[in-house]
């Protein structure tokens, strides 16, 4: 009796605050509704070989490796994603591509996903060859495995070294498309040289044209044992990157290393990927979150932010000058008697 | 130490409607001929300004919680049973070679994958499931190591890293890279249990002189004892099996054996020739580490939106107490 | 033109006019023969209907004398309207509407009692087109009624002009009503009040109860000042509205010891309606 005798004493004013009141306590209630919300789920494909280490990014006047800037853009990036995003972490360098964090929540598990970023390093590779085209195909194909809905975003500079012999290059066997994702080209195109670091990352200095391997390969070479591998160390020979003819045409500037993006454009086009090239640090996070990436996933959605919108807009409307609101009330009866 | 944080930033946005309450003249007005006729009165001025405020508290209150404010990541110390454990495991490619007494391959599909690192990765899983206190960390190693998982209470990061070598090995079997890593990883953190290094692997390297001090010194800096879990190669030589006179460098496993013997600190070694052995030698590991440790654990983060959302509502229904209040009709009986 | 009849009120000035023009209203003019001045020498003043035989027997020496009288002559009679927005309040009556009324009282009854008239407006500057030249035109009282009542009030505007309004009257005494709610600065009102110190000046004050006393007990209310646009909240209660009471008696008592301290008649308070039997009597000195 009491509630119905006030509330009949309640104008539009007073309505607008009850609406109010009423729906911040539905708030309290932690309302919450599986709702599809947008996701992104990404394998991110970081090349760790050397020419990673050039020095061709700058950020506020320090010259930055491109690995240090691809680490800083991903650590980024993941803070960005949203709640129930997926990321896995692998790494390229030689021919193939290595899981090491099978697909993790970026919420839940932000610090070790991080930390994990955080400590790559190029000496973690475990080969210093890198044929690209082998670790894309790769990407691709072990992305599909583990998830197909996940996208594969590959950062690299598409730097082949030792280079490629065009006529020996693997095909890429999958279907153009259906793993989607995008490359990233790190690095200048200008060329720079490769440096050699010493154990506290100083550069001490640069590989010659002397030291690297300038002759294409015949493509792939059966795969070898480890036992098999350090034997033929000790005998000073590689029976996988020696097998080039008996005089191949020599690459004049295989010692430096710019952005490949001819080759990392055809690659994409194969494969059905995105190109881009990263120019800043945010590059990557624009990346992962692009709209044509988005996965709609059934989530637990808390429902509160939709509510508490709704109470601040009744109670910009309670607070609006009266003229405005008595402008737009009109509006409305108007409309309503016509 | 403890994080404060909100979970959107685009809401906060919405705080600046505050100035609509605060400033807006937004209220229903009657005309007088003169206030100043009138007397002040301190409880009046006080009520509208308690109206504007409440406008702006509710507004600002709910912008805020929408923000969905945490404080979160409360390290609460407490007194459990349990290590920090850095699993060093082994990823070479011969890990991915069977067991000696390899499990009947004619009893179909159970056991698809009897690899040494499936193996591995079975009762690694169940270890890491097991030790709830514990903070579990991993590197993964084969010619290089690689930092796959930071040393923390989360689980599920470990297993996923674990997970992921069911991709196979490669490279061989850099023991010492490995260990280094996964000791560099106790360095400047506080030294609130017992450390443990679980070196899960079927092989060794020779470790020269300056490795072999190198790596003495790390485990005594950072009072780390090691487990070996030595998987054994089908032709491996087993570690008890002194090597002939003279023949050491042959059997690199031994001198490895030997060599952790002189460390200084708690070293075992499980030989294990089969699944069943390895699960035998974790048991054996997870009762030894089991001595009262102070760790910390992450408290789930507290939402703090309800108490927002509570202060906004206590602040609407204050407005809607003083609309209550407010005379619709100035003359006094008139209509 | 609608068939309005104002109201009718008497008045009787307690001075002497200087007018020249014939009218009710007892003047400082030798003439006429309604109003006795005294005797004088038949030589000065040499009219024989006006012999007084027992008055020349009396003064010694003997001499004939004859009687004086003053003339009756019309004055100017001014009404003067504050037109400041506070003016527009509509409480139980709208004091505009009151203002058109009262004004065109003045106007009807000046005219029945054979004075000219005058109207005078002025808000934060002179309103000509709320003002009319003294004259003894006709029809003028109905005419002015709809050119107030038609007119409109500017918005969050004072009564600043009104000292100016004062030279606009007539330099002879004129008997002026000064139409206001008197929420006028102190300092404005004193400055008009002296400005027409020679002339015989009628405050009427339109106040309103619902201003102060006829509102609600209880609740909480803003307020918005029409002529400053400032806001003010009034948390309603006995308490409150005593004190507005008292604010406004206080004032009241101000404004009547301002103009007992100027030489001005006594302020005539307006409430509900505008009764013109009650300025009758307050003119009269009765009320």
């Amino acid at each position: 009796m009491i509630a119905k005798k006030t509330l009949g004493k309640l104008d539009v004013n007073g309505w607008l605050l009850f609406i109010a009141a009423i729906v911040l306590l539905g708030c309290l209630l932690k309302p919450h509704m599986q709702l599809p919300k947008p996701v992104y789920h990404w394998m991110i494909v970081l090349d760790i070989t050397q020419s990673m280490n050039v020095r061709d990014y700058k950020e506020d006047a320090n010259s930055m490796s491109r690995l240090a800037y691809a680490k800083q853009g991903i650590r980024t990036a993941l803070r960005r994603m949203p709640c129930g995003s997926k990321v896995a972490l692998a790494l390229f360098t030689e021919r193939n591509v290595t899981n090491i964090v099978r697909p993790l929540e970026v919420c839940s598990h932000f610090g070790a996903l991080d930390e994990t970023v955080a400590g790559l390093d190029w000496r973690m590779a475990w080969a210093a060859d890198s044929f690209i085209s082998h670790g894309i195909f790769d990407a691709i194909a072990q992305t599909k495995k583990i998830d197909p809905n996940m996208r594969v975003l590959f950062i690299t500079d598409g730097q082949q070294a030792p280079p490629g012999n065009p006529a020996y290059m693997p095909a890429f066997e999958g279907k153009p498309g259906e793993v989607k994702g995008a490359i990233l080209g790190a690095g200048n195109v200008e060329k720079s040289p490769i440096p050699k670091l010493d154990d506290q990352d100083n550069i001490t200095g640069y590989w010659e044209l002397e030291e690297v391997q300038r002759y294409a390969t015949f493509g792939m070479a059966r795969v070898q044992s480890a036992l098999e591998m350090e034997h033929q160390q000790i005998e000073n020979q590689h029976g996988r990157n020696a097998p080039h003819g008996s005089n191949p045409a020599a690459i004049a500037n295989a010692n430096l290393s710019g952005l490949d993006e001819v080759n990392l454009q055809t690659l994409a086009k194969t494969t059905g990927l995105e190109y881009q090239t990263l120019t800043t640090t945010h590059g990557i996070a624009d990346a992962m979150h692009a709209k044509s990436m988005l996965i709609w996933q059934k989530a637990d959605t808390d429902l509160r932010p939709v509510l508490g919108f709704f109470a601040v807009l009744m109670l910009t409307l309670y607070f609006v000058p009266n003229t405005y609101k008595q402008r737009f009330f009109q509006y409305f009866k108007f409309r309503r008697n016509k | 130490m403890s994080d404060f944080g909100v979970d959107a930033t685009w809401p906060l946005f919405l705080m600046l409607l505050a100035w609509l309450p605060l400033f807006g003249k937004s209220y229903q007005v009657f005309p007088h001929p003169s206030i100043s006729s009138l007397p002040a009165d301190t409880l009046s001025i006080y009520l509208h300004k308690t109206w504007r405020g409440l406008g702006a508290i509710a507004i600002i209150s709910t912008a805020f919680a929408m923000a969905g404010p945490y404080w979160g990541e409360l390290n609460i110390e407490r007194l459990g049973r349990g290590a920090h454990v850095m699993i060093v495991l082994d990823r070479s490619a011969s890990m991915n070679d069977d067991f000696t007494d390899r499990p009947t391959s004619h009893d179909g599909a159970s056991k698809p994958d009897a690899s040494k690192m499936a193996a591995a990765r079975r009762v690694l899983d169940a270890f890491i499931k097991q030790s709830r206190e514990d903070l579990i960390g991993m590197v993964s190693f084969s010619t290089s190591p690689i930092l796959v998982a930071p040393l923390s209470g989360d689980r599920e990061a470990v297993q996923a890293a674990l997970n992921a070598t069911e991709a196979g090995g490669m490279g061989f079997t850099a023991v010492a890279r490995g260990l280094g890593m996964g000791l560099d990883y106790f360095e400047g953190k506080p030294m609130t249990g017992s450390r443990v290094i679980l070196l899960v692997s079927d092989g060794a390297a020779h470790l020269d002189v300056k490795t072999r001090e190198l790596l003495r010194n790390m485990f005594q800096r950072q009072q780390a004892s090691l487990y070996w879990i030595y998987l054994r190669s089908k032709n491996g030589a087993s570690l008890s099996d002194r090597p002939p006179e003279g023949e050491e460098q042959a059997y690199p496993e031994y001198e490895l054996h030997a060599y952790f013997q002189t460390l200084g600190m708690p070293y075992q070694a499980y030989e294990a020739e089969n699944p069943q052995a390895v699960q035998s030698a974790m048991k054996t590991i997870a009762r030894l580490k089991n001595k009262p440790v102070y760790y910390k654990q992450a408290a789930p983060r507290h939402d703090l939106s309800n108490i927002f959302y509570g202060i906004a509502l206590i602040s609407v229904l204050g407005l809607l107490v003083l609309a209550l209040m407010e005379v619709k009709k100035w003359r006094y009986g008139s209509e | 033109m609608s068939h309005f009849i104002p109201q009718e009120f008497h008045y009787r000035l307690n001075w002497r006019t200087h007018g020249v023009r014939p009218g009710a209203h007892a003047s400082k003019t030798l003439g006429g023969n309604a109003d006795f001045r005294g005797f004088s020498h038949f030589l000065s003043h040499p009219d024989p209907k006006r012999i007084d035989v027992r008055r020349s027997l009396m003064v010694v020496p003997k001499t004939l004398m004859v009687r004086t009288f003053y003339e009756r002559n019309a004055i100017t009679v001014y009404a003067m309207i504050d037109a400041s927005s506070s003016m527009a309040f509509a409480g139980d009556a709208d004091k505009w509407k009151m203002v058109a009324e009262i004004a065109s009282a003045i106007a009807w009854s000046s005219a029945r009692q054979g004075d000219a008239f005058g109207l005078l407006t002025a808000d934060d500057a002179l309103r000509p087109d709320l003002s009319e030249s003294a004259s003894s035109r006709r029809g003028v009282a109905q005419q002015i009624y709809q050119t107030i009542h038609s007119a409109t009030l500017k918005s969050q505007t004072s009564a600043s002009a009104l000292p100016q309004l004062a030279a606009q009257l007539s330099n002879k005494k004129s008997l002026v009503f000064l139409i206001s709610d008197f929420h006028i600065e102190i300092e404005t009102l004193k400055t008009t009040l002296q400005a027409m110190a020679i002339h015989d000046v009628v405050p009427v004050v339109l106040w309103d109860d619902a201003e102060y006393e006829n509102i609600p007990e209880w609740g909480w209310a803003r307020v918005r000042d029409l002529e400053t646009g400032a806001d003010a909240s009034l948390f309603l209660r006995p308490q409150l509205l005593q004190k507005m009471t008292d604010s406004y008696l206080l004032k009241r008592n101000t404004l009547i010891q301002l103009c007992r301290k100027l030489g001005i008649r006594k302020p005539f308070f307006v409430g509900k309606y505008f009764n013109a039997t009650q300025l009758s009597q307050h003119l009269l000195g009765l009320s």
